[in-house]
């Protein structure tokens, strides 16, 4: 393979891989604290890019306005599903995959609401205003503005949320309420608040992944759900539970997207339009053959399972 | 303070469980729950902390109704619940598991309890970075019961606190229950090994079919063998009890 | 009242228009287009342009005491194939009608051909232009939009009059993308064209950085035989995300771009490194070449009093079907062998909006014509700076 594609195609892998982590990470913790694997967070994701679009065509070009605000829509978008959605459902005590199913219709409903608004305020085919702007040209290395926000942004918040999870005290309640709710509510944990700040932190998370998500491609109302199938494979080779697991899957999936592909495609002469069915080939393999996820064998040993 | 239950039909969904059931749990004493399989001990104790469903009747604490209060409030009127199984934090570490029963302390106040705790459960203070999934049976137990403890509650609810237990291991665990009524606290023990509850503990009350089938002191009910035999079946009870 | 009677009510009350009228002699005219999906803002101005069509023919029909009138009843496709073959089907077995305008695309032109075909349906499709979609004989007509077999050659004629020697190709993996991606490769070679390398992407791409990785490789080895240029055969949405990844790519800049008719969009322009990475590209496009009349101006100026808002682009396109469709019914009657019997007789003989009306043995439009585009000098908007016959293949460039 001629090494610019390799080298083009690894930075590209681990711009991509980066994004994949933060958005996979904000699944994996409504799936461990609410127990529900929520398809409609790639709508959460899509509003913090349009989020991220408008602020920057109306408010302000600043990238720390911008990514601020795109993270607080995505905060409010879940927490308020949550309240009156997912919180209203739960307590009718449906079963998980009746919630899966109210979390598709929340992310469709989400999703065409987005539609009407940017076709009637014509926000379609726009791109956040930040102007790209190269760093570092070293002959096939090429590196922007974008890369140096993406990848630093995305592991920024990746380790927080690690450390928010592992070190502080609300981090050990919503880890606790993850492991036995009903020992929680007996213990007289305050469940509603913890559940309540996980939806904001995912929402956070998957707001502040799209406005990123928005930067790095192009802002559309299929965003985030186009982008969901890749990240959710990450999830779940992080077997749906470990935060190690789902960074290293979303790394993983990324590379096999990028370089395992172009890799492929050079040596094979496979197009590039098999590349969607590549996120579906690894959840196949994964549940086949790894249930429990990449880092499935070290959950009994609390530490690295944070 | 008095925990009382009044007339309580309870149960899950619709399945009616507790029949019209009224008794009530006397302050500083240790109280158990005796009753064969299904007769409603767990839900009993389930419908006081919320997670069964009260049909109808009352559950009050010194005269106020606690049946729609959530966890977090009927933890802050000072009661304290040690349900069967599930009773840790399996993916935690056994320090957390300390920790998150003492979240509504200072950080003076949860040093001087986890202190004191480690006094109480010897047993678990020296596995304080192990997780919880780790513990044996018997260390399990002691850590479930030191976390009830550590929210300082006057009145602690213990769902078989020796089930699955070796028999020295039973007798560490109700030693550890008559220190903590010897520091005042109320205690309700639902148990099915009624051998050991009844020589522990001061007032016993027999459950059959959700409805209360005896009620009275531990020596009463030890006198009354007959009632045992034919309450409790032939299983524990039908052994020659201890002098 | 449960809920399942709700519905039935409901269901009864919406379909209560089509028995209201029973002193008149009501004629359906079946509508499908995208609703929803990507291009669901094309599909709903184009139903408003049958609609409009529809309340003008009923009105000139009333005025002339003719007892028939033309009522309208759409279904959304979803912009999906097999979404497209459902919409067809609801429409004609929920209301009998034999003759749909639309869909749109050419993928959901050839969703729904084979349930038209079968069923003796007549498709009047104003917009479909991909080459796999001419079909001699069947029951799809591809009225006003000429198909890309004509815009092909006007890339090749491009390529070859700019002096390319090479082009590598970046293109939708759909019926249209590949249809005019394969065309081109056939037209250009015939024009005496040298190598072409095709890079395929599946619509709807998260993002598109291994294919333009591979586009920069293939323009590195296409640059060794001579001038090699890239030609874009993209959605607007996918080609923002290719020219963002294009802007950084060491080699991408330093070759010609050539791109489609979704690509002549001022909103690419918006950024300004975009539109300076254009111009230095010498960036040209095609698009097709409306021949208006006088009606075209009259028929924005009732859309817009009827509708609130202004036409969308080639939302008369949809007017002249839904009238070439309806006066093919008039003309033969309410029957699908009929009309497709009569249709390119009609079609031929129309004059609408534009002259686009004569149709060949595909029944694709035949007559084509291309506006050549190029970024203005303030460099935020696109010009006409030439035009091609696509009947004589003849390009003319201005000046």
């Amino acid at each position: 393979m001629p090494p610019a594609l390799l080298i083009t195609s690894l930075v590209h892998s681990i711009q991509v891989g980066s994004l994949y982590a933060l958005m996979a990470l904000g699944i994996t913790l409504t799936m461990r604290v609410i127990r529900l694997p929520n398809f409609a967070h790639a709508e959460f994701v899509t509003t913090g890019a349009f989020t991220a679009l408008v602020v920057s065509l109306f408010l302000s070009r600043s990238p720390v306005v911008i990514l601020g605000l795109a993270t607080l829509s995505g905060a409010l978008v879940a927490l308020s599903s949550h309240l009156l959605v997912f919180r209203p459902m739960s307590r009718r005590k449906l079963s998980t995959y009746s919630m899966l199913l109210v979390s598709f219709a929340v992310g469709l409903i989400l999703r065409y609401v987005l539609f009407v608004l940017s076709d009637y305020y014509q926000l379609f085919d726009k791109r956040i205003q930040i102007p790209l702007q190269i760093l570092v040209r070293e002959s096939y290395l090429v590196l922007t503005n974008i890369t140096f926000t993406i990848v630093p942004v995305s592991i920024a918040c990746v380790i927080a949320l690690a450390l928010l999870l592992g070190r502080t005290a609300l981090g050990r309640e919503m880890r606790a309420l993850a492991s036995n709710p009903e020992l929680a509510h007996i213990l007289g944990m305050r469940v509603e608040r913890i559940r309540s700040l996980t939806w904001l932190l995912t929402g956070a998370t998957a707001g502040l992944a799209g406005a990123l998500w928005g930067l790095y491609t192009f802002v559309n109302p299929l965003l985030g759900w186009l982008a969901i199938l890749p990240v959710f494979a990450a999830a779940i080779l992080g077997g749906l539970s470990s935060f190690a697991g789902t960074i290293l899957g979303a790394y993983l999936v990324a590379f096999c997207e990028n370089t395992l592909m172009q890799a492929l495609n050079h040596y094979t002469g496979l197009t590039f339009s098999f590349k969607a069915a590549i996120p579906f080939v690894i959840i196949i393999l994964v549940l086949l053959l790894r249930p429990q996820g990449l880092t499935g064998f070290v959950r009994r040993s609390g530490d690295l399972e944070r | 303070m008095n925990l009382a239950v009044e007339g309580l039909n309870a149960g899950y969904g619709k399945l009616n469980v507790l029949r019209d059931l009224s008794l009530s749990f006397a302050a500083g004493q240790f109280t158990a729950i005796l009753g064969p399989n299904g007769s409603g001990k767990s839900t009993l104790l389930r419908s006081i902390f919320g997670l069964a469903d009260v049909f109808s009747g009352s559950i009050t604490l010194d005269g106020n109704p606690i049946t729609d209060l959530n966890g977090a409030e009927i933890v802050s009127l000072g009661l304290a619940c040690v349900p069967q199984r599930n009773n840790v934090f399996d993916e935690l570490n056994v320090g957390e598991n300390l920790q998150l029963a003492t979240r509504r302390m200072d950080r003076r106040e949860t040093a001087r309890a986890l202190e004191a705790a480690v006094e109480l459960f010897p047993l678990v203070a020296k596995r304080r970075d192990q997780p919880a999934c780790l513990l044996s049976g018997g260390e399990r137990q002691m850590l479930a019961i030191a976390m009830g403890w550590l929210s300082r509650p006057t009145l602690m609810l213990l769902d078989e606190p020796s089930a699955g237990l070796a028999p020295n291991l039973v007798n560490d665990v109700f030693q550890t229950l008559l220190q903590l009524k010897d520091q005042g606290m109320t205690l309700v023990v639902v148990e099915q090994n009624a051998r050991s509850a009844l020589r522990h503990c001061d007032e016993v009350f027999i459950l059959r079919e959700g409805r209360l089938a005896f009620a009275g002191s531990a020596e009463a009910c030890l006198q009354d063998e007959e009632t045992i035999k034919s309450l409790l079946g032939t299983g524990n009870t039908g052994q020659t009890l201890p002098a | 009242m449960n809920c399942r009677r709700l519905i039935a009510v409901l269901l009864v009350l919406s379909l209560s228009p089509v028995f209201a009228s029973g002193a008149q002699d009501n004629v359906t005219l079946g509508v499908v287009m995208p609703f929803t999906g990507a291009l669901g803002s094309f599909g709903s101005d184009f139903v408003r342009g049958v609609e409009l069509a529809v309340a003008q023919m009923n009105a000139e029909l009333e005025a002339a005491g003719s007892a028939t009138r033309f009522v309208t009843a759409s279904a959304d496709t979803e912009g999906t194939p097999d979404g497209s073959a459902r919409a067809v089907q609801t429409v004609v077995q929920t209301t009998g009608a034999n003759v749909i305008v639309g869909p749109l695309t050419t993928s959901e032109v050839l969703g729904a051909k084979q349930y038209a075909d079968e069923n003796g349906v007549v498709l009047v499709a104003p917009a479909s232009s991909g080459p796999a979609g001419g079909i001699p004989g069947d029951n799809i007509f591809r009225v006003m939009y000429p198909p890309d077999t004509f815009s092909a050659k006007a890339y090749a004629r491009i390529a070859v009059t700019r002096g390319y020697q090479n082009v590598a190709i970046l293109n939708l993996d759909d019926p249209y993308g590949n249809g005019l991606a394969d065309r081109f490769q056939i037209e250009f070679a015939a024009a005496g064209g040298g190598s072409t390398t095709r890079i395929t992407y599946t619509p709807d791409p998260p993002d598109l950085s291994g294919e333009i990785a591979r586009l920069s490789a293939d323009v590195a080895s296409l640059s060794e035989s001579g001038e090699t240029a890239v030609l874009c055969v993209c959605f607007l949405g996918d080609a923002q995300k290719a020219l963002q990844l294009a802007l950084v790519d060491p080699l991408l800049g330093t070759v010609d771009w050539i791109g489609n008719e979704a690509m002549t969009a001022p909103e690419l322009l918006e950024d300004a490194s975009v539109s300076a990475f254009l111009q230095n590209a010498d960036f040209v496009t095609v698009g097709a070449y409306s021949t208006e009349t006088p009606l075209a101006a009259r028929f924005a100026e009732s859309f817009a009093e009827h509708f609130g808002n202004p036409p969308g682009p080639f939302t008369n396109y949809a007017f002249d079907a839904a009238n070439i469709a309806m006066l093919s019914i008039l003309a033969a009657g309410n029957d699908g062998a009929a009309v497709k019997s009569i249709l390119p007789f009609i079609s031929g003989h129309y004059i609408g909006t534009t002259v686009q009306g004569l149709l060949d043995d595909n029944g694709d439009q035949a007559i084509a014509w291309y506006s050549i585009y190029q970024i203005n000098a303030d460099g935020n908007d696109f010009e006409s700076v030439g035009l091609y016959n696509g009947s004589a293949d003849s390009l003319e460039l201005d000046g």
